[in-house]
């Protein structure tokens, strides 16, 4: 018993890790085959675990309403709206006033979709512009030489990006280096050398570093060096 | 003719929106409506999606029609993951997981190799050449891929020679984000006017009759 | 008729003919048909130079010998052969008839659109030419209806061999339609004439370990590579057709043998310019210019894929030197490592949780188990999930997918149990909310709102509703430490957040927080690859100095 609780899931992840390490090298239609399998056999696993998603989301909620938690009410909306999408998809018949069942163009479900999900899900999104002005102002006040330099490269880069950063460039002395013209204030200059030079240089420090220890993870998982998601317990 | 479920439908989405848009003031009861609508809506979306184009396809068509039973077996991992509502069938789903998380480790190892850190490591090794501009910003993308990577050296304690280097590369760091700061700002507010401008098209559908 | 009148009758005549001889496709020049290298022997490769500018309109198409696997292939079982035989001698007593009263229809209507247009040149009196234009829509409608005609057939006969959803039956009863489309049974297509824009380029991979394919002297030259024969072969239906009721398919693709010579053609088609004579006739439609024999070859089939050498080499390198650092480490438990900021604040951040009564939040981040910045997420929920158990505060993990969620429950309630307090663990504040992006951030940004926890942790990856998340977090004034490798996430938690970790301090956090000897061995042998990398980039840096030829490390590193 011990054994398959605890030595055959390490053999599962060993054995697949290497099989899907090792066909990436083969060229061969075994090996397409291999991961295309193996990718929809995520997809199967994972749709199953949906399931205890919804359950979990749906306990969560009842339990708000029967413990009368502050604004329980507003579960009874969750699951309502739960409820009615999901017989919109899922029931066998055109709902009155619709012209198509299920999922498709012209029934209740896309109606649904379009409606409500659609521009909830556009108005979060468009949200941002907000967030991302308080959050300059946050860098504002920050006093620190790190968020100073911050803010001076993001300051240049908006007004590099937007036309009244050309209006100041074009108002400054020009001078001539060699063939080229160049202006004493730039910002379209300046926000193309930010992009390519030091935003471009750091993002790589950070990103070998990242990828090095997304190697060393694999390797740890594989070898059943890091069994954290396994969980504990016997 | 606009029809009455386009006009309906206009009318939600745009309260909808406006809802939604009240969270910017504070946390109130016509946000938490939407909020909470929302979550409904979107799980139920998300249930529909999980089933007709994953469990239906893949497992019962895939049975019915092609007679593939090896679908068998993801099915059954599947069901081994629900089985954690019994505690003590729960370690069954820990052979789910050893499929799924070491499938993908073995998978991405490669690919991270192959298409993240070889292609950023290549792309920073280019010869000096094309006039004093482009080899003094060489030079500099050279200091700074090494200065911060030194500052992401963990065995290392951050003193003296080694800890100017990786101030250094917090410079770079900082600068980058800046940069990457100031760029995300304009393709934000355009997403804002873009709102904005679905409320305002939206008037013709809400009052059919302003249209001309 | 004066000899004026007939010398322009003759000259009309030219003016039609001249067009279609006059189509400039430029003849492929340096042919070359071989093997793709690095492959399983299913394709075959041809590399082209266009002996002058080709239009955009012009195209081409391949053609393969029809050999004997490929016989194989399009093999019928029985029935299959006695449904389409069936189906076929129906469509044949039936339509002979009707295709014999259509072609005398076309050669009439033929006929009478040139007595028409003899009228217009002969400038014949306007009461003639509009009788014979009547005549000539008369003739036009009865071949249209006769045309009409033999499509229902056609498609009746689709209809025979259609029925039992036989999908390669299907498929042959599509080609057998298409017959006369080829050019000849002998050969198949297998590239539809494709418009000179979509040429493929799959075939410019080099087997030499480390050379750029962009240093290649053949810069310049077009290529094809065909590992599919895309003739509607068995396949699989994709749409049908409106107009002609027939369906279209996606082919599978049939496989090349290895090892089998292949006898490959090229069609060049030009394209029929607008006919001044006759705007209203049909202009365009393809017409074969030439043909190019390319000659044989066979495919050969190699068991690695060598131009992925460099990848297996460094993948096993950084491997085997992360493997060895944890057997080291096991020896040699106590290894340094240096302060990171947002971690030593994780204590101060719980501690004020319990002091104001207040829960703690955390997230894993946006992206599911698969993306390896969520386990580490996950690992440092373990830790996490310890001292909170042991500073008896309350926890509140939302998720966004079901099998984050249910490792998370795992994960917490181990450290839970770890830390001496199974009691105090809650499965229902390790809950799902959605799947979708925004939802779960409203939702989440609602939970923070209202239940105000006094730490937020936001581990893991996160795309554009990092803001929302953060700033709402910040409002709330809780101690906020982000962890992420999303590197366009991260200028918004530092300016939003208290502590942040960025990239691979992620990934170190679990080694810290713990100090596991095998975690450490590892976050040391990162360090080490690290190094090494940091010497290539030196070393290859030192060589530029004196030839930018001297290229040999940017070779070994560039992938092909």
């Amino acid at each position: 018993m011990i054994f398959l609780k605890r030595q055959l899931p390490i053999i599962i992840a060993f054995v697949a890790g290497i099989m899907m390490w090792i066909r990436y090298y083969i060229p061969s239609e075994v090996s397409t085959n291999l991961v295309d399998g193996y990718l929809e056999w995520v997809r199967i696993i994972v749709g199953f675990a949906a399931i205890l998603g919804i359950l979990s989301l749906l306990q969560h909620h009842m339990l708000k309403i029967r413990m009368k938690r502050p604004g329980f009410a507003f579960s009874y909306v969750t699951i309502a709206a739960f409820i009615m999408m999901t017989a919109a998809g899922f029931l066998p018949f055109a709902f009155p006033g619709f012209a198509e069942k299920n999922m498709e163009t012209g029934s209740l479900f896309n109606w649904l979709y379009e409606y409500t999900f659609i521009p909830m899900q556009a108005t979060m999104f468009s949200v941002l512009a907000f967030f991302i002005a308080s959050a300059a102002f946050r860098a504002f006040r920050a006093r620190s030489m790190e968020a100073t330099l911050l803010l001076v490269a993001a300051i240049i880069m908006m007004v590099g990006r937007v036309p009244i950063g050309d209006l100041i460039s074009n108002a400054t002395p020009a001078f001539m280096i060699g063939q080229n013209e160049y202006h004493l204030i730039d910002f379209e200059e300046w926000t193309g050398w930010l992009l390519n030079v030091p935003n471009a240089a750091a993002k790589r420090g950070i990103l070998l570093g990242v990828y090095l220890s997304q190697i060393a993870i694999s390797i740890r998982i594989i070898f059943g060096i890091e069994r954290t998601y396994m969980g504990g317990g016997d | 003719m606009i029809p009455a479920g386009e006009v309906l439908g206009t009318w939600i989405a745009v309260g909808l929106t406006l809802m939604m848009f009240s969270f910017i003031y504070k946390d109130n009861p016509a946000f938490k409506f939407g909020e909470h609508l929302y979550l409904g809506i979107s799980v139920g979306y998300y249930v529909n999606i999980q089933y007709w184009s994953t469990i239906y396809p893949l497992v019962f068509q895939a049975m019915k029609q092609q007679h593939n039973y090896w679908v068998l077996i993801p099915t059954i991992l599947g069901i081994f993951i629900l089985l954690r509502i019994i505690p003590s069938m729960s370690w069954l789903s820990r052979m789910a997981f050893a499929l799924y998380i070491g499938g993908f480790a073995g998978y991405s190892l490669p690919l991270i190799v192959h298409s993240l850190l070889l292609p950023q490591l290549s792309q920073t090794l280019q010869p000096y050449s094309g006039g004093p501009g482009p080899v003094i910003n060489q030079i500099i993308i050279l200091v700074a891929v090494f200065s911060t990577l030194i500052y992401f050296f963990f065995s290392l304690e951050h003193r003296r020679t080694v800890g100017m280097i990786s101030r250094l590369g917090i410079v770079f760091i900082m600068v980058s984000f800046g940069a990457s700061f100031g760029y995300t700002v304009m393709a934000r507010i355009s997403l804002l006017i873009g709102r904005f401008q679905y409320i305002i098209e939206s008037g013709h559908i809400m009052f059919p009759w302003t249209r001309s | 008729m004066g000899m004026g009148k007939r010398i322009l009758a003759c000259m009309a005549a030219v003016l039609v003919l001249l067009p279609v001889h006059a189509m400039a496709v430029p003849a492929p020049a340096d042919v070359e048909l071989g093997d793709v290298a690095n492959d399983d022997g299913s394709a075959l490769a041809v590399s082209w130079n266009w002996n002058g500018t080709p239009a955009e309109s012009d195209l081409f198409s391949f053609e393969v010998r029809i050999n004997e696997q490929l016989l194989d292939h399009f093999a019928l079982t029985e029935r299959q052969q006695k449904t389409l035989t069936d189906a076929r001698s129906w469509l044949v007593g039936q339509i002979a008839d009707v295709l014999t009263q259509r072609d005398a229809a076309k050669a009439e209507m033929d006929a009478a659109q040139s007595a028409l247009d003899q009228a217009i040149l002969d400038k014949e009196p306007d009461g003639t030419i509009n009788q014979k234009r009547h005549e000539y829509w008369q003739k036009y409608r009865v071949h249209k209806r006769l045309d009409h005609q033999v499509n229902r057939l056609h498609n009746a006969f689709s209809a025979r061999t259609y029925a039992g959803e036989d999908l390669r039956l299907k498929a042959l009863t599509w080609e057998f339609l298409n017959e006369a489309l080829r050019s000849g049974k002998e050969w198949i297509s297998v590239a539809d004439p494709a418009p000179m824009a979509s040429v493929g380029t799959r075939g410019d991979r080099s087997d030499l370990f480390g050379v750029n394919s962009a240093s290649r002297a053949d810069a310049g030259m077009l290529f094809y590579t065909f590992d599919t024969i895309s003739v509607p072969n068995p396949g699989t239906a994709d749409s049908s057709d409106e107009a002609t009721g027939l369906e279209q398919f996606r082919a599978i693709p049939v496989r090349l043998v290895p090892d089998i010579e292949y006898q490959v053609r090229m069609s060049t088609f030009g394209t029929v310019p607008a006919n001044p004579m006759f705007p209203e006739a049909e202009a365009g439609g393809p017409q074969l210019a030439d043909v190019v024999q390319i000659g044989t070859a066979a495919p050969i089939g190699n068991a690695f894929d060598k131009s992925k050498l460099n990848n297996l080499i460094f993948a096993l390198l950084f491997g085997g030197i992360i493997l060895t650092f944890i057997i080291l480490a096991r020896r040699n438990p106590n290894m340094f490592i240096r302060r990171i900021a947002g971690l030593e604040a994780v204590d101060e951040a719980i501690g004020r949780a319990t002091e104001m009564g207040k829960p703690v939040m955390y997230l894993c981040g946006l992206q599911s188990l698969s993306e390896l910045s969520t386990l580490a997420a996950i690992n440092i929920l373990g830790r996490v999930a310890g001292k909170i158990a042991d500073y008896e505060s309350d926890l509140i993990v939302p998720n966004r997918d079901p099998v984050v969620q249910t490792v998370a429950q795992e994960v917490v309630k181990e450290g839970y149990a770890t830390a001496g307090r199974p009691d105090a663990y809650r499965e229902d504040n390790i809950f799902f909310l959605t799947d979708d992006q925004f939802s779960f951030t409203a939702a989440t940004c609602g939970i923070m709102m209202r239940d105000k926890p006094a730490a937020i942790f936001l581990m893991g990856y996160y795309y554009a509703e990092s803001l929302l998340l953060a700033e709402t977090g910040a409002d709330t004034g809780a101690i906020q430490i982000a962890g992420t490798d999303a590197e366009h996430q991260l200028p918004f938690f530092i300016v939003t957040c208290d502590y942040t970790l960025i990239g691979e301090e992620l990934y170190a956090a679990s080694a810290y927080l713990s100090r596991e000897p095998m975690l450490l061995g590892s976050l040391k042998g990162q360090d080490i690859a690290k190094a090494f990398m940091m010497a290539i980039i030196l070393l290859q840096a030192i060589l530029f100095i004196f030839s930018a030829q001297w290229d040999v490390l940017r070779d070994l590193v560039t992938p092909l």
